[in-house]
């Protein structure tokens, strides 16, 4: 059941319509059910997991808030537990890739196994690290009912593609007697159909195109192509699902925290990384790189470097060390292969390289006399920032790294050559990326200049909103990609 | 309070204007497949509600074969008996079973005459066939019936494609033309369902295909299923059924016709075989569209006329032609020779061309 | 008050720091910034700044930071 189907729909309004019917003091027990059945439904038996990892999170938020002396031992043992799962399950043939080597010296191999996933299993494991950790840094106070924090780890909007959530901020208005609000309702439903649209008309449309031209083992050229309607894909896949969940959690009066801030205006990498899967920038730099930051050895190491006074190599040290492991466990959450490991490295040698060059930079703007502070400038910045985007979604979509390298080499290429519309676009499709784009660009232009068209639209009367509304609808249904698609020759009189 | 009821109020047309609007977008982007001024899939299945309630007196009922070889205005120039084709492509006896329901609730039938092959095909029908014979049919209790019909095996989906089928169309938008928005359109049979062809590919094979043999053939479970169910709801209708076995090289032997006649015995009904070479002769190098796999409008001739025969030798239905009440078959008739004339003559061309070895 | 607003100045100069309220939701000081301001902090004051005071609310402005340096001296 894909957040995309009919099928979800119809479960979302049965799981609506017993939500609002329900008491409101044990509205939320109709979340904690349906996202259960949701669950099962997708990953059947593998819930013990999910529960398992409650279970583990409960004891010990429990057990630190009563053993203050204890409660950096108790945190360790905590996360290590919740990590094996989460180690075992997913990155099992990953690790072994690297211990059995070592351990073939001596004459021993583990043999590789393939396991199931369970969904949602790399955004529920952050979240109960995050949960443990915030108990132990008093942040929050620990859950004293089970089913409450079994809830918040698969509520079903957030399982499978997040965002990532805090228990501190979700639990608000998770179990809050949430009342049935007709304008909530209205633009919850808008968030949903606009989620909807960046799916369904751009983003697998993108894909089509994307998808054969990796595939098929195309070169040259279109490379550039593949490589923005890839960007394009993966951006409007990501946040319309996100818009998506989070349009329908809020039909339950439930905020997901916000996972996408118009990553594309941003005019450096590092602001990218804050606008783009903010949730899980967030987590990482509040449960990797502040931790390592501060640690003895990341602050003694920064004392020693302070003391040959160059003031911008000692800042650039004093995060260097920390950043790496962001980067590193970045790469490495988004899947278990070298490749995605050289994917967050990727970002951590450029924004390390930012930071070292920053000063140079300074010097060659001040010499040069270029004013930074008009619009050609910023427009030049995002312009680099997207390139480097560009380039990094690339090496997530390559199967290998030394298919990254063939493929950049062959750009300039002209053998095997084939035209734009061979790819399963035709021209009227990419009129309707075009557009799609066109449209998302003015929304997100409009979220820039702090227009919020989402609440200007809800001003409006009846009738232009009501327009709107089928609009939306109708765009959907009419030019998403969906379905078996028509072929016009097997309907052609077949002869039986 | 007022206010949640406003609302609800507010909610309730809103999604009825959406969901009209989905079944209405259905229907001008379903593909009315291939059909010119007279003849098509969509005039069998539309045109059978734009007759007048209960005129006809025998229903075919079947796939392509009978489509294009039993034709109902040629049965009423020559006797005045009102019969109707509704035949479409692919189609199989567990669809006949829900046409022939569907078809009750305008015409009441005495005789349905049922095309045989599809009996013994160990296929199914393929997806497109299956929408282009559901789709022209309007959506009531017994089109949700089949749609849930586990013997369709369509998902969730898809059946939800067919009551709007803009899911299933959607990406045709761009070949949508101004006249599929004309949905009031009317679809009248002049023909009566009977589709005629002007093409011509001998068979040189001749009647090879019914050579004695000793195979047996048997009918897929489920098909049995439905044979046995549409007879039976003929019999609970008072609808004499036989079974018409249509010449066809393809789709026919004779081990289907040697199992068809032990079927027929069994369940008390009649079987004529028009495959029988000494009976039923037809015209192998003229009859024929395709090589031997359905009948041109020589062959409908033909065959129809053979109906014709049967029909007089064990029936007397009422002669309609001087009926006010079939005034319109009248008109349509002359609309109909006209066709066949221009039909026939373009196969006789093509016959002259063969013969000055032209081809 | 005024050396606070001197470190600052050391992590990212040429901000309102006597007036901003907003150091953090604005974006002025960004994740690293504050990583380098704490190391100059328990420098200067001869404090320990954990991952526990790191909250948006701590750094907001000058008199935050202040607040939480005299709050930590205290221990």
């Amino acid at each position: 059941m894909s957040y995309t189907s009919l099928k979800f729909l119809l479960f979302i309004l049965g799981t609506m319509i017993l939500y609002y019917l329900f008491p409101k003091k044990y509205r939320w027990i109709i979340l904690t059910i349906s996202s259960t059945i949701f669950y099962v439904l997708l990953s059947g038996k593998l819930l013990i997991f999910a529960i398992l990892g409650t279970i583990i999170s409960y004891i010990s938020a429990i057990l630190i808030s009563k053993h203050e002396k204890k409660k950096k031992l108790i945190l360790t043992i905590s996360i290590l537990l919740t990590l094996s799962f989460l180690a075992v399950l997913k990155y099992d043939n990953f690790i072994l890739s690297m211990i059995n080597p070592i351990i073939n010296l001596i004459g021993i191999s583990i043999p590789y196994k393939k396991f199931l996933l369970p969904i949602g299993i790399s955004y529920y494991t952050l979240e109960m690290i995050a949960y443990i950790t915030d108990v132990y840094r008093k942040k929050n106070e620990p859950e004293k009912n089970i089913l409450k924090l079994y809830t918040f780890f698969i509520y079903f909007p957030k399982i499978v593609e997040g965002p990532i959530s805090r228990y501190g901020d979700l639990s608000k208005t998770l179990f809050a007697e949430n009342k049935f609000n007709y304008d909530n309702f209205r633009k919850a439903f808008v968030l949903i159909g606009f989620g909807f649209f960046k799916k369904l008309v751009i983003a697998d449309r993108a894909g089509i195109f994307v998808d054969n031209f990796f595939s098929d083992n195309h070169t040259g050229i279109l490379t550039i192509a593949a490589i923005i309607l890839y960007t394009i894909q993966i951006y409007c896949d990501f946040s319309g699902c996100i818009d998506i969940v989070s349009g329908v959690s809020e039909l339950f009066g439930v905020k997901l925290p916000d996972n996408f801030k118009r990553p594309f205006f941003s005019t450096s990498i590092q602001e990218f990384w804050r606008r783009w899967h903010i949730t899980l920038g967030t987590w990482l730099k509040d449960y990797i790189f502040f931790p390592v930051s501060l640690s003895k050895i990341n602050m003694k190491l920064n004392l020693k470097v302070r003391k040959f006074k160059f003031k911008h190599i000692s800042q650039f040290i004093i995060i260097a060390f920390p950043l790496f492991f962001v980067w590193f466990i970045n790469g490495l959450w988004h899947g278990a292969s070298i490749k995605y490991v050289v994917y967050g490295l990727y970002y951590y040698v450029l924004m390390m390289l930012g930071v070292l060059l920053k000063p140079l930079l300074d010097k060659f703007v001040k010499v040069l006399k270029i004013n930074t502070k008009v619009f050609s400038y910023k427009l030049f910045q995002i312009l680099r920032t997207n390139l480097i985007v560009c380039f990094g979604m690339f090496i997530f979509r390559c199967e290998t790294l030394s298919e990254v390298v063939t493929l950049t080499k062959a750009i300039p290429s002209t053998s095997g050559r084939i035209g734009l519309f061979k790819l399963g676009l035709t021209g009227a499709d990419f009129a309707i990326l075009l557009i799609g784009v066109l449209v998302l660009s003015a929304i997100e232009l409009s979220g820039e200049l702090k227009i919020n068209v989402r609440e200007k639209l809800e001003e409006q009367n009846l009738l232009f909103r009501w327009i709107v509304y089928l609009l939306i609808i109708f765009t959907i249904i009419i030019f998403g990609i969906y379905g078996k698609g028509y072929d016009a020759k097997s309907f052609i009189y077949g002869g039986f | 309070m007022k206010k949640n009821i406003i609302n609800i109020i507010k909610l309730i047309c809103f999604f009825s204007i959406t969901i009209l609007l989905t079944m209405k977008l259905g229907i001008i982007f379903t593909p009315k497949g291939w059909y010119d001024e007279y003849q098509g899939q969509i005039y069998t299945i539309k045109g059978i509600k734009e007759i007048p309630k209960n005129q006809i007196d025998i229903l075919f009922l079947g796939n392509s074969s009978i489509q294009k070889s039993v034709s109902p205005m040629q049965i009423y120039e020559q006797t005045g008996i009102a019969s109707y084709n509704y035949s479409v492509s692919s189609a199989r006896i567990y669809m006949d079973y829900y046409f022939l329901q569907n078809i009750l609730n305008y015409q009441k039938p005495k005789v349905v005459f049922v095309d045989t092959p599809t009996f013994f095909y160990d296929t199914k029908e393929v997806e497109p066939e299956q929408r282009k014979s559901f789709d022209f049919e309007n959506l009531n209790l017994i089109k949700l019936k089949m749609i849930n019909d586990n013997i369709f095996e369509t998902t969730f989906e898809e059946k939800a494609s067919y009551v709007f089928p803009i899911f299933r169309y959607h990406s045709r938008w761009n070949e949508v033309k101004i006249k599929d928005f004309n949905t009031s359109q009317k679809f009248y049979s002049v023909t009566k369902g009977f589709v005629s062809s002007s093409k011509l590919k001998a068979n040189k094979n001749g009647y090879k295909y019914m050579q004695p043999n000793d195979k047996k053939i048997d009918m897929q479970k489920d098909v049995k299923e439905y044979f046995y169910k549409f007879i039976d709801l003929c019999k609970n209708n008072n609808i004499e059924v036989i079974f018409l076995g249509i010449p066809d090289t393809r789709a026919w032997n004779y081990e289907s016709s040697i199992k068809m006649q032990e079927l027929a015995k069994e369940t008390n009904t009649i079987f004529l075989d028009l495959n029988d070479e000494k009976k039923y002769p037809i015209n192998w190098e003229k009859d024929t569209e395709d090589g031997g796999m359905h009948m041109n409008a020589l062959g409908a001739i033909t065959i129809t006329n053979y109906i014709i025969d049967y029909l007089k030798d064990n029936y007397s239905f009422p002669d309609h032609r001087n009926d006010k009440l079939y005034s319109k078959w009248n008109e349509d008739l002359k609309i109909y020779q006209k066709q066949t004339n221009k039909a026939i003559k373009e196969i006789e061309k093509s016959i002259k061309k063969i013969n000055d070895g032209e081809v | 008050m005024k050396e606070v607003i001197e470190v600052l100045n050391e992590v990212k100069p040429g901000e309102d720091y006597e007036n901003a309220t907003n150091l953090i939701t604005d974006g002025i000081l960004t994740s690293f910034d504050i990583v380098t301001l704490v190391s100059l902090l328990n420098m200067k004051f001869n404090i320990n700044i954990s991952v526990m005071d790191l909250v948006p609310e701590n750094f907001e402005s000058a008199s935050a930071i202040l607040e939480l340096v005299n709050k930590l001296k205290e221990n």
